[in-house]
């Protein structure tokens, strides 16, 4: 059994700590193989979606998956299928040609070797040299956890929506440039 | 909103859900148009690498909004 199925094996007993570990080891091939609903679905919702649905398959279905990281191919067809349920629900138009997007190819999706404390450091450390309210609106907003809206976060800073997401603009552009002068190169972070 | 506080606003995790617990779409993603989206997607998976830095367990916020909802 591969290190993935093994957590998803623990979290069939209850353990929500190892469903968060086994979601932490799949989430980015999972992204990955979303990349080309991208334009027509919001992948944040597939993604949440699926993970809801795993969940309930792992704490409720006696169901039994065979292979060599079978938990992650269960999710990607799991991850396929919401993104499809979302494309119908999405309405056509601003030129998004949406029948192209389900025949487009498959491709191979490996495990995520694991968290790399290397970045997380230097995220950490880059992250405190931003200056004042980017700092602090990028803060707050990563350690939301997704459970507030921005307007609830800015709020809180004493800030109009428009001025905190200015300011997570620019928190991002000052950390691209550390990074960028510790030789890290995070792709999305600076654009 | 320009194009670049919408892209900004559809990166955070947070989703709102309907009456029957269906996740909604982000309305600012709703707006972009269809090449921000493409850039949307860099730019979640970037946001996701610093949620991650910043948590105690090493969390993204879609991890964060999940473990919410199950826990």
């Amino acid at each position: 059994m591969t290190e993935i199925d093994a957590l998803f094996a623990t979290a069939r007993s209850g353990d929500p700590m190892a469903f968060a570990e086994w979601m932490g080891r799949v989430e980015r091939p999972i992204h990955a193989s979303l990349v080309r609903f991208a334009r027509a679905v919001d992948i944040e919702v597939v993604m949440q979606e699926t993970f809801l649905r795993m969940w309930l398959m792992a704490t409720r279905s006696g169901r039994g998956l065979q292979g060599e990281n079978a938990t992650l191919r269960m999710a990607l067809a799991v991850a396929r299928n919401v993104a499809r349920e979302e494309l119908r629900r999405a309405k056509p138009g601003r030129d998004i040609p949406l029948e192209g997007m389900e025949d487009a190819p498959e491709f191979a999706v490996e495990p995520d070797p694991g968290p790399d404390p290397g970045l997380a450091r230097a995220i950490q450390d880059c992250i405190e040299r931003i200056p004042g309210r980017p700092r602090a609106a990028l803060e707050l907003r990563a350690s939301a956890g997704g459970a507030r809206p921005d307007r609830d976060l800015a709020g809180q800073l004493g800030l109009k929506l428009n001025t905190f997401l200015q300011h997570i603009v620019r928190a991002r552009k000052s950390l691209a440039d550390c990074l960028a002068g510790k030789g890290i190169e995070l792709a999305g972070v600076g654009s | 909103m320009d194009d670049a506080l919408l892209l900004e606003a559809a990166v955070t995790p947070f989703r709102e859900r309907d009456q029957t617990g269906r996740i909604l779409p982000s309305p600012a993603f709703m707006d972009l148009p269809p090449a921000a989206r493409d850039e949307l997607v860099a730019r979640q998976l970037a946001f996701r690498e610093i949620e991650r830095a910043m948590h105690r367990f090493g969390w993204s916020g879609t991890v964060q909004a999940v473990m919410s909802r199950i826990s």
